[in-house]
This record gives C-alpha cells, structure tokens and sequence, in this order.
C-alpha cells in the first residue's frame, strides 16, 4: 500500500517539475531576449561617438562658412541697390542687425545724384542719336511735319517749337517756355491727349534747361512679358 | 552626406531668395485706383475692383496711379487688363512717368483695344530712361470706351 502511494506520488510530482524546469528556461529565454544589447566594447563606443562628433564638428563648421557666404551675399545685394535698401525705414534696424555694422550706410541724396546723373546720361545717349544716327527719309518726312503742326497747336500761346529733326528711330524738337521753367502739366496733357500720329511714338522729357524742354520722339519695340 | 546635401539646399535657397529679392517684382492695383480725370460725375462705376464706364459715357479719361516703392530697373514697364464692350470706341492707354517733383519725364507709346467682346484683353506699354532707383511715380493714363467697359487691373514691373 504504501509501495503503492509513493509510486503514485512519483507519477504525479514528475510532470510537476518538468513542468517547472520549462517554465524556468522559458523565463531565462524571455529575459535574455528582452535585455537591452550592450555595446561589444566601450572603445568601439568611442569611436563610434567621436566619429559623430568629427562629422557634427564639420557640418557645423560648414554651415558656419555658408552662413558667413550668405551675410555677405546680403551686404553686397544692399550695397549695390542702395536706394532699394532705403524704401522702407522699417527695414533699415532689421537690415543693421544682419549686415557689417562698418559697411556704408546709405546715402538718399547721393543715390538720387546718381539717378539724376544716369538719366542726364541717358538723354545725352539720346541727343547723340539724332545727331549720328543715319537718316530715315520716310520716317522724317511722316513725322517732321506732324511735329511741327501739332506741338504749337497744343501748347498755344507763350511756346514756340524749333529745332526739329528726326533720324530713323528718333525726333527731337525744342520747345521754348520763357515764362516758365518747365512746361505746363495742363498744355502737356492738351498734347498728350491728341498727339495723333505721334501717339505710336515714347516721350522722353529733357527738362534740365530753365524755360526749354527738349522732347525726344521715339521709336519703341513692343516691351518684352514679364518673366 | 544627407545632411550636407540639405546644408547646401537650404543656403542655396538663401541664395537664390537674396538675388532674386532685388527689387525687380513689379506692383498691381485694381481699376478701382483709377480715377477720372476731369470728374463730371458722369457716371463712372466703381465695383468688385475694376472701374467701369457707363452707357453713354464714351471718351472719359482716367488716371490709373500704381505706387512702386522699389527700383524698377531701366525700363518701366506697364500692362492694363481691359475688357472692351464698345463696337464703335477702343481704349486709348499710355503710361507717365513723373520726378519727385511732379514734372513730366516721359511717357509710353499709346495702345489700343481691339476686342469689342468684353473679353478681357491686355495692354502692355513701356517707358525707357526710368533712372535705377529714381524717385519717380507711375501711373497709366486710359480712355474708357462706352458700355460697362472695365479697367481690371493695371500693373508696373
């Protein structure tokens, strides 16, 4: 009987254990695979961590020299549209902080000699035109005429024209004003609004003379879209 | 290298962000900038950002100012988009440039319309001389044909 029990005993504890001894390895398994890895050495994490560093190092040195590129870039762009620079207050304290605190500072009045100076140029380009350019008999005899009618008729008393002289993609006529330094925005808009032929025909006003205005006639190309 | 490659796009972008922001962009204003010269209060409508003329109200003139406050290089160039609704007028337009002392400087040769649809149509003139960086102001200068004929917008580049 009691051979009997402890055999029954045996049977029955046997798969226990095994039971258990499974459950133990399943738990080392369980535990072995969710371990965080380690690095294979701590040299090899140096390493690994100064190469980063290096490359860091030399990305920041680049962007460094880039940033540095695009300042100046910036400055020059100012420098070289200073009256662009000037068309906002407003910007000028932001413009300050990125720029080089001893480039120039912009000049308004200078800027507009400039100008002044560039378009004096480009009417003196104009005057050499009708003197050098080679004449166009069939443009200066459609528009000489026109010119000499319609200018007296529109700007009426006080304002005589002469001078008048086309080439082949220019006319010049000298009006005289003695009574006043500049033509009248009333008698150029009488002009302006019945030119007639010499509608098709660009406006260019020298006006540098007191009492005379020289108006250059041109003709134009048809203006290019805009890109 | 990624990461340099993005370095050198995004200060390529600077760069081309700074060369292209020189003031070179132009400045649109919608025909209700526009006003008649001589105002007989003849019947000019002013709506949904166009101006538009009346039936009978053919030869008014109005001056359509458009403020640049940038350089606009050499050349000022203007376009007007106009619709047309006239079968016996056209739009007359040409553009001014003034110094910063009011005085005349220059203006374009005069375009005209040719539709009679009121399909929408564009003009484009241009003015020579203009001085880099000048303190000039601009403006386009138009004779309305009848009929609701509408100035949509008037643009200097």
């Amino acid at each position: 009987m009691s051979v009997q029990n402890t055999a029954q005993g045996r049977s029955t504890r046997l798969p226990l254990v095994a039971g258990g001894i499974l459950l133990l390895g399943l738990g080392i398994f369980l535990g072995r695979s969710f371990e965080t890895p380690k690095p294979a050495s701590a040299a090899s994490r140096d390493t690994t961590s100064k190469v980063a560093r290096d490359k860091n190092a030399m990305d920041q040195e680049r962007l460094a020299v880039l940033e540095q590129q695009v300042l100046r870039l910036q400055a020059d762009g100012m420098r070289q549209q200073l009256p662009a620079a000037q068309a906002s207050e407003q910007a000028a304290p932001k413009t300050a902080e990125v720029t080089d605190p001893s480039a120039p500072k912009p000049d308004r009045a200078e800027a507009a000699r400039l100008a002044e100076l560039a378009r004096l140029k480009f009417l003196d380009g104009l005057a050499d035109k009708v003197n050098t350019e080679p004449r166009d008999p069939s443009f200066r005899n459609q528009t000489e005429p026109v010119i000499a009618q319609l200018l007296p008729e529109r700007f009426g008393a006080g304002v005589t024209v002469d001078k008048i002289s086309c080439a082949s993609s220019i006319c010049r006529a000298r009006v005289s004003h003695p009574g006043s330094t500049h033509l009248s925005n009333e008698k150029l808009t009488a002009f302006l609004d019945k030119r007639g032929a010499l509608a098709s025909l660009e406006l260019q006003l020298d006006t540098r003379e007191d009492g005379v205005t020289t108006l250059y006639f041109l003709r134009q190309q048809e203006p290019q879209p805009e890109q | 290298m990624k990461k340099l490659s993005s370095l050198v796009m995004s200060a390529c972008v600077a760069a081309v962000c700074l060369t292209s922001g020189v003031a070179q962009s132009g400045t649109t204003v919608g025909g209700t900038a526009c006003r008649e010269r001589y105002p007989y209060g003849i019947g000019l409508v002013y709506s949904n950002n166009s101006v538009l003329s009346g039936n009978y109200t053919q030869g008014t003139t109005v001056t359509c100012p458009v403020p640049v406050d940038h350089d606009l290089g050499s050349t000022a160039d203007f376009t007007v988009v106009v619709s047309d609704n006239s079968t016996t007028y056209n739009y007359a337009c040409y553009g001014v440039a003034y110094d910063a002392t009011g005085v005349l400087r220059g203006t374009s040769p005069t375009k005209y319309s040719t539709n009679s649809n009121g399909t929408a149509q564009t003009l484009s003139m241009s003015i020579s001389g203009v001085d880099p960086g000048a303190d000039w102001s601009f403006a386009v200068v138009c004779d309305i044909p009848e009929y609701s004929s509408q100035i949509l917008s008037v643009r200097a580049y």
